[in-house]
C-alpha cells in the first residue's frame, strides 16, 4: 500500500523546566493538519498552563486550540492534545515542508518560557508501506 | 498461440518496467484531528491516515495490425493489410489507491479516447491509411469504440467502429466515397498511467 508523508519532530523532543518535564509526540498528520500529544510530568505539585501553541511553517503560523490547564498534583502525569488545523495538503504541494512547533508554557508564577521543536513533513520510510514496516 | 505468447511477453515487459508514474501531489492522507483513542506516551503510537483515493490519467500507446477487405476494388482479390498506431487516453478517479505493482488499466466501464493513425495500408501497393478518433468504453480486456476516420491523402471520411477482446479485435468503417471496410485489429498496448492522490 502507499505510504503517506507525516510531520516528524527533529532533535530533542524533551523539555525540562522547574517542576516540569515534558515530551512531545506527533500522533496524527494528514491533509487537514497535524495533532501533537504533549506528556507533562511533574516532580512536585506544579501549576502549568500552555499559553500558546503554534506550528510555524515559513510565513504561515498555525495556532492550536489551547486546552485547559491540566492538574498536576505531586508527581503526576497528564497528556495534553494539541490539534493544529490547517491546509496541510496545500502546504505539502507548495513545498512548505519544514517548520517548528512553538509552545509557550507558564509554570507557576514565573514568566512563560518558549519550547521550540523543529519539525519537517516527509515520507518516513519511502513511498510504499511494506507489510513488515507498518508503524504498529 | 503465437498471439497469446506475444501478449504475455508484452504484459511481462510492462510488469518489469513499471510504467506507472505516481506523483507526490496531494500525498498526505486523510486524518481527523480528534485526540487519539488511546494514549500511553509511547512515541510509536502514531495514528496512520486513511486512503483518500487517487486520480489517474491512463495513456495506452499501442500498435494495431490486421488483414481486411473493402479498401480497394481489385476484382476478386481485394484483401489488404493495415498497420497502425494508436494512443488510448482515459481519466479516472478511484476510491482506493493502487498497490505498488498494480498494472495500469482503465476501470470497469471506463470511457476512453482512442486516437490513431495507420501509416501503412497495403493492398496492391503501399499507401497511407486513415487517421481516426474513437470514443471507447472498456470492460476489462473488452472495448467498444465508435468514431470517425479520414484518409488524409484523398479526404475520404466516414464512420469507424471497433470491437475488441484484446489482443483481438475487428474494425468496421463506412467511408463516404468507398463504402464499407472491415479489418482485423490485433492490438498490442503498453499500459501506462500518471497517478496522483485525491
Amino acid at each position: 500500500m502507499r505510504a503517506y508523508p507525516r510531520w516528524t519532530l527533529d532533535g530533542d523532543t524533551h523539555f525540562a523546566h522547574g517542576c516540569l518535564d515534558a515530551d512531545a509526540f506527533v500522533r496524527v498528520s494528514g491533509k487537514t493538519g497535524v495533532g501533537v500529544t504533549v506528556a507533562l510530568r511533574s516532580h512536585a505539585t506544579c501549576a502549568v498552563r500552555i499559553t500558546r501553541a503554534e506550528l510555524i511553517v515559513d510565513a504561515l503560523r498555525v495556532p492550536a486550540e489551547v486546552p485547559p490547564p491540566p492538574a498536576l498534583p505531586g508527581r503526576s502525569l497528564a497528556y495534553v492534545w494539541l490539534p493544529f488545523a490547517f491546509d496541510n495538503n496545500a502546504a505539502w504541494n507548495d513545498d512548505h515542508r519544514a517548520g517548528r512547533f512553538e509552545l509557550e508554557l507558564a509554570i507557576g508564577d514565573a514568566a512563560p518560557v518558549t519550547w521550540t521543536i523543529p519539525a519537517h513533513h516527509a515520507f518516513v520510510a519511502g513511498r510504499w508501506d511494506e507489510p513488515t514496516a507498518r508503524p504498529y | 498461440m503465437r498471439a497469446v505468447a506475444l501478449a504475455l511477453c508484452a504484459t511481462a515487459a510492462v510488469a518489469c518496467t513499471k510504467t506507472r508514474y505516481t506523483s507526490t501531489v496531494n500525498a498526505p492522507g486523510n486524518a481527523t484531528l480528534a485526540p487519539p483513542p488511546f494514549e500511553n506516551g509511547d512515541p510509536a503510537l502514531y495514528v496512520p491516515p486513511s486512503d483518500p483515493g487517487e486520480r489517474e490519467l491512463y495513456l495506452g500507446p499501442g500498435v494495431v495490425v490486421g488483414p481486411g477487405i473493402g479498401r480497394r476494388e481489385l476484382g476478386h482479390d481485394d484483401t489488404a493489410v493495415e498497420l497502425g498506431v494508436f494512443l488510448r487516453v482515459a481519466y479516472q478517479e478511484r476510491a482506493s489507491s493502487h498497490r505498488r505493482d498494480d498494472l495500469p488499466m482503465p476501470k470497469l466501464g471506463a470511457w476512453a479516447l482512442n486516437l490513431g493513425w495507420a501509416p501503412l495500408q497495403y493492398a496492391n501497393r503501399a499507401e497511407l491509411g486513415p487517421v481516426h478518433l474513437e470514443v471507447e468504453r472498456q470492460w476489462l480486456v473488452a472495448t467498444v469504440g465508435l468514431g470517425a476516420a479520414v484518409y488524409t491523402d484523398d479526404g475520404n471520411a466516414g464512420l469507424q467502429a471497433t470491437l475488441a477482446a484484446k489482443p483481438y479485435g475487428v474494425r468496421f468503417r463506412y467511408m463516404a466515397e468507398t463504402g464499407f471496410e472491415v479489418f482485423g485489429a490485433f492490438q498490442l498496448e503498453l499500459p501506462t498511467a500518471i497517478t496522483w492522490s485525491r
